[in-house]
C-alpha cells in the first residue's frame, strides 16, 4: 500500500513539475536562444552609459505563438545571437483582455527592481485599449518609447466573384449606396476597425464595418465570399492572392511593401489613406533616458541585421525602424489618429 | 492512386528517418500528460514544446506538434473518468459516463475504451483526410456567420438529450451558462458587460475554470457524503481493459457515427472538437435502442465511445483548414500554424504541391502516431488506473492541489484560481438542488459563439432575420436542430393522440 502511494506521489509531482513548466513561456524562463554563456554583464561594456545587468524581459500582453510573440522572440534570437545584449532575454507572456492585463503589469513596474529590465511589445490593444476607456488604470502617457521596429500593412480585399476589379470601383459604388457595402474585420476595435473608419471619414463613403472574432475568421469568411469587402493583414492571405481566389485592391502603406508589391497602395491610386499596426517597443515611464537609449541603440543594432530583413520579408512586415526621439514624435501623430477615429467608432456605436 | 503513391512517399520520409518516430512519441507521450492535467489544454503544450522544433526540420516539428495534438485529446479522458475533472474542453462529455464508471469499478474499461475510440476515430479520419482534405476546405469555407449560427443552435438542441429526470432543472443550469458567456467585452461593439472594470473578466469567463470547479471540486467537497471507499483495494486486471465482444457491438456504430462527426465538425474552423464531442454524444444518445438509451449517464461504455471518437477526429479535421486555407480552426492548430510559418511553410491551396513531401510525412506519421498512441495509452493505463487504489482522503488532496496548479498555469493568474473556487462551491449547490452541471458548460462553451455569429449574420443580413435562417445549409441545420430539440415530444403528442383516436372509433 505505501508503495502505491509513493507511486502516485511520483506521479503527481513528475505531473506538477509539467504543469510548472506549462506557466514557463509566461513566466520567467524560455530562453529565446539557447545562449547560455551570454548570461553574464558583458566583459567590455560601452564607454559610458546604462548597461544591464541582470536578465532583460520582453513582456508579451498576448499568448503564445501570436504574431507579437513571435516578433518578440525574433528580436530576442537576434540580439543574442549577436551578442547586442549583454544578458539574456527572456519572454513572458501576460495575455488577456486586450492587451490591459499584461500593459497594467508593465505600469505597476513603476519605480520597483523590474522597471529598467522589463519592455513590453505592442499589439494594437496597447492604444485602443487606453484610448476608447476600456481601462482607466493606465494611459499612453504611462509608458516611455524605446523604438518602433516594423508596421504590419493591411490590404482591402475582395473575392473573386466580386464585381469590384479596382478599389476605385469601390468608392463609385459606396458613393452612390451609402451603407450597403459590409466590410469585414477582425476585432471590435482593432487596425481593421480605425482603417475602415479612416476610409469612410477621408472619402465619404459608408462602409458598414461588422466584427469577427480574429483575422482567420475573417479569411474563411472571404473565401466563402460572405460579405464584400474584407481587410486582412496581407501575410495572412498572400497564398489566397497568387492563386487568384482573393483580390486585393489597395494597401494601406504608403510605399508598396517589398513581399507584396503587385498589391497597388491607396496612395497610387489617389486616395490619401495610410495606416498600419505599429510593432514597437516601450517601458515604464519611470526609467531613465540612459535606459531608454540603450535598449533604443540595441534594437536599431537588431534592426539592421541580415535575419531581421528576413523575418521581415517572410511575415511581410513593413520596415520602419525609429528610435526613441523619432518613434516619440510618431506616436504623437498616432495617438492623435487612433483618437480622432475611435471617437467617431464610438460616437457611431452610441447610436 | 495518386494518393496511395503519396502515402507510400511519405512513409518513405518517416521511415528512412526513423528520428521522426521518436519525434512522434515524444509528442504523443507530452500530449496525454498534457491532456490529463487540467487546465493545460492542446494549444499551452504545443506553445511549450515549439521551441523544441526550432531547429528540426519542419516535417519533424508538425509531427510532434500533430502528435500533442492528438495525445491531448485522449490525455483529456484520463482524468474525466478517474476524477471527474475534464483535462480540457473536448473531454466534458467523456466524464459523463466515464466517471460512473470508474464509480462502478469498470476504470480500467471505461480508459480502456476511450483509447480505442481515440485510435479508431483518429485513423478513420486520417484516411478522410487523405482522400478529402481539398474538398472538405471548399465546403468549410461555405459556411458564415448565418450556418455558423446554425450549428451552434444544433450543438445547443442537444442540451435536450441531457435532460435527465427534471428538463426544467437542465434548461435553468443551460441558462446559466448562458448568462455566464455573456460576461465580457461585446463580441460586436467592444462595449463591457458585467465586468465591473476588473480587467481579468475583459475577455470573458473562460470554460477551463468552470469545467474544473463544476465537475472536479465539487466533486470533491460532495465526497465525504458518497464515499467511494469500495474503490480502494481492487485488483487491476489487463484484461478488463479490453471491451468484450458485446461491448464492442454495442460501440462499433457509435464509434463509426462520432468519427464522422467528428471530422465533419472539425473541418469548420471555429467549431472543433469540443462541439463534434457534444453533438456526437447526443447523437449516439438517439440512435441508440431504446434499452440502452435510459441507461446513458449512469456509466455506460458507448457514453464514453462516442465522445472520445468525435474529439479524436475533430484533432484531424481541424488539420484541413489549417493546412489547406491557412485558417486555423483552434487555438492549438493556431498555435501550430505559426510554428509552419517559422519555418517557413506558407499553408494555403497549393500546399500539397508545393510542400508534397512534408505533407505526405505527416499524414504517414498520424498513422504511426495512432499506433503509438493506442500502445502508449495501454500501457500508461496500468500506471494511471493506481490512482483509483489510493485512499479518498489522499487522492483528493492531490487532485485539489493539481487543479489549483492547473487553473493558476491556465494563465499565470490567481484570478483563474479564485474562479476555480467560486465555481466549485456553485457546482457543490447545484448537485444540492440536481442541476446538471453539462449543461451549463455546454451553453457556456456555445453561448458566446452563437451570439456573435448571430450578430455578424444578422448584420450582413441588414438585419433581416429570415434571411439569416434561409440560406441552404443553415435552414437544413435549423430543421434538424428544432427535430432534435421537440422531436421527441412532439412524437408522442401524436401517438398519444392517435392512441386517443383508435381508442374512440372502438
Amino acid at each position: 500500500m505505501k508503495r502505491r502511494i509513493f507511486a502516485v506521489f511520483l506521479l503527481a509531482a513528475f505531473a506538477f513539475s509539467l504543469a510548472a513548466c506549462g506557466q514557463q513561456p509566461s513566466e520567467p524562463t524560455t530562453p529565446a536562444s539557447s545562449a547560455g554563456p551570454s548570461a553574464e554583464p558583458s566583459a567590455e561594456p560601452d564607454a559610458e552609459g546604462w548597461v544591464p545587468d541582470k536578465m532583460v524581459t520582453f513582456m508579451v500582453p498576448t499568448g503564445a505563438g501570436g504574431s507579437s510573440d513571435l516578433f518578440a522572440r525574433k528580436i530576442a534570437e537576434i540580439a543574442e545571437k549577436y551578442e547586442f545584449c549583454p544578458v539574456s532575454i527572456n519572454i513572458e507572456n501576460r495575455s488577456g483582455g486586450s492587451s490591459t492585463i499584461g500593459f497594467s503589469y508593465l505600469n505597476s513596474l513603476r519605480g520597483g527592481d523590474l522597471d529598467n529590465y522589463t519592455l513590453g511589445i505592442t499589439p494594437p490593444g496597447f492604444w485602443t485599449s487606453p484610448l476608447s476607456g476600456v481601462i482607466d488604470v493606465y494611459g499612453i502617457d504611462d509608458f516611455a518609447e524605446v523604438s518602433a521596429m516594423a508596421a504590419d500593412p493591411l490590404c482591402v480585399v475582395v473575392n473573386s466573384d466580386s464585381p469590384f476589379k479596382t478599389f476605385s470601383d469601390v468608392v463609385e459604388y459606396a458613393k452612390e449606396h451609402p451603407g450597403e457595402l459590409k466590410c469585414l474585420g477582425g476585432g471590435q476595435l482593432s487596425d481593421e476597425t480605425i482603417l475602415t473608419y479612416m476610409i469612410n471619414d477621408l472619402l465619404g463613403i459608408e462602409l458598414s464595418y461588422i466584427t469577427m472574432t480574429d483575422g482567420s475568421n475573417v479569411l474563411a469568411a472571404a473565401l466563402g465570399n460572405h460579405a464584400d469587402l474584407y481587410i486582412l493583414n496581407p501575410a495572412d492571405g498572400a497564398e489566397h492572392f497568387t492563386n487568384g481566389t482573393l483580390i486585393p485592391l489597395a494597401i494601406s502603406t504608403e510605399e508598396p511593401v517589398e513581399s507584396f508589391e503587385y498589391i497597388p497602395t491607396f496612395v497610387s491610386q489617389g486616395y490619401d489613406i495610410v495606416h498600419q499596426q505599429t510593432r514597437a517597443l516601450v517601458m515604464n515611464s519611470s526609467v531613465s533616458q540612459e535606459v531608454i537609449d540603450f535598449f533604443s541603440d540595441m534594437l536599431q543594432k537588431v534592426s539592421e541585421t541580415p535575419e531581421w530583413e528576413e523575418y521581415l520579408t517572410d511575415s511581410g512586415l513593413a520596415d520602419i525602424y525609429l528610435n526613441s526621439a523619432d518613434f516619440d514624435e510618431y506616436n504623437d501623430e498616432l495617438v492623435a489618429s487612433y483618437e480622432k477615429y475611435i471617437a467617431m467608432v464610438m460616437e457611431d456605436r452610441e447610436e | 492512386m495518386d494518393v496511395l503513391s503519396n502515402l507510400a512517399m511519405g512513409f518513405v520520409t518517416i521511415f528512412t528517418q526513423p528520428i521522426s518516430l521518436v519525434y512522434c512519441l515524444i509528442g504523443v507521450i507530452a500530449g496525454v500528460l498534457i491532456g490529463a492535467l487540467p487546465g493545460l489544454g492542446p494549444a499551452m503544450g504545443i506553445a511549450i514544446l515549439l521551441p523544441l522544433t526550432y531547429g528540426t526540420e519542419p516535417v519533424f516539428g508538425l509531427i510532434l506538434l500533430t502528435g500533442i495534438y492528438y495525445g491531448a485529446m485522449y490525455g483529456g479522458a484520463i482524468t474525466s473518468i478517474l476524477i471527474n475533472t475534464p483535462g480540457e474542453a473536448a473531454a466534458v462529455m467523456t466524464a459523463l459516463d466515464g466517471y460512473p464508471m470508474a464509480v462502478n469499478g469498470q476504470a480500467e474499461k471505461a480508459l480502456g475504451m476511450a483509447g480505442i475510440a481515440s485510435v479508431i476515430g483518429g485513423t478513420i479520419c486520417v484516411v478522410a483526410f487523405m482522400f478529402c482534405a481539398p474538398l472538405l476546405a471548399e465546403y468549410a469555407v461555405k459556411f458564415g456567420p448565418a450556418e455558423y449560427f446554425a450549428l451552434m443552435v444544433l450543438g445547443m438542441s442537444s442540451i435536450s438529450g441531457m435532460t435527465g429526470k427534471h428538463p426544467g432543472k437542465s434548461f435553468l443550469a443551460a441558462a446559466i451558462g448562458l448568462f455566464i458567456a455573456t460576461i465580457g467585452i461585446d463580441p460586436q461593439i467592444g462595449s463591457q458587460r458585467f465586468t465591473f472594470g476588473n480587467p481579468n473578466l475583459l475577455d470573458g469567463i473562460n470554460f477551463v475554470p468552470v469545467a474544473m470547479g463544476l465537475f472536479g471540486i465539487a466533486e470533491i467537497i460532495g465526497i465525504p457524503e458518497e464515499t467511494n471507499s469500495e474503490l480502494v483495494n481492487r485488483k487491476f486486471s489487463m484484461k478488463k481493459l479490453f471491451p468484450t465482444k458485446k461491448e464492442w457491438k454495442l460501440c462499433m456504430p457509435h464509434i463509426a457515427s462520432g468519427s464522422i462527426i467528428g471530422f465533419l465538425i472539425g473541418a469548420l474552423p471555429g467549431a472543433g472538437a469540443t462541439i463534434a464531442s457534444f453533438i456526437s454524444y447526443d447523437f449516439a444518445k438517439r440512435i441508440a435502442p431504446p434499452e440502452r438509451k435510459k441507461l446513458f449517464g449512469t456509466g455506460i461504455i458507448e457514453g464514453v465511445a462516442a465522445p472520445e471518437s468525435a474529439n479524436n477526429a475533430a484533432s484531424v479535421g481541424a488539420l484541413v483548414p489549417m493546412l489547406t486555407l491557412g485558417i486555423p480552426g483552434s487555438n492549438a492548430t493556431a498555435v501550430m500554424m505559426g510554428a509552419l510559418m517559422m519555418h517557413k511553410i506558407v499553408p494555403g491551396p497549393t500546399i500539397f504541391a508545393r510542400e508534397g513531401e512534408m505533407v505526405w510525412g505527416l499524414v504517414a506519421s498520424m498513422y504511426v502516431g495512432n499506433v503509438i498512441l493506442f500502445i502508449v495509452s495501454i500501457s500508461a493505463l496500468t500506471l494511471f488506473v493506481q490512482i483509483l487504489k489510493v485512499k479518498p482522503g489522499v487522492l483528493n488532496a492531490i487532485v485539489l492541489g493539481f487543479i489549483f496548479v492547473g487553473a493558476y498555469a491556465y494563465s499565470n493568474s490567481l484570478f483563474v484560481v479564485g474562479l476555480a473556487t467560486f465555481f466549485g462551491v456553485l457546482g457543490f449547490i447545484m448537485k444540492k438542488f440536481e442541476l446538471p452541471a453539462a449543461p451549463m458548460v455546454l451553453a457556456l462553451v456555445l453561448g458566446s459563439l452563437t451570439e456573435s455569429n448571430l450578430r455578424q449574420a444578422l448584420l450582413l443580413a441588414d438585419g433581416n432575420f429570415l434571411k439569416v435562417i434561409s440560406t441552404p445549409i443553415s435552414s437544413v441545420v435549423l430543421v434538424l436542430a428544432f427535430l432534435i430539440a421537440f422531436g421527441n415530444p412532439m412524437l408522442t403528442a401524436v401517438k398519444r393522440r392517435s392512441a386517443k383516436r383508435a381508442a374512440r372509433q372502438k
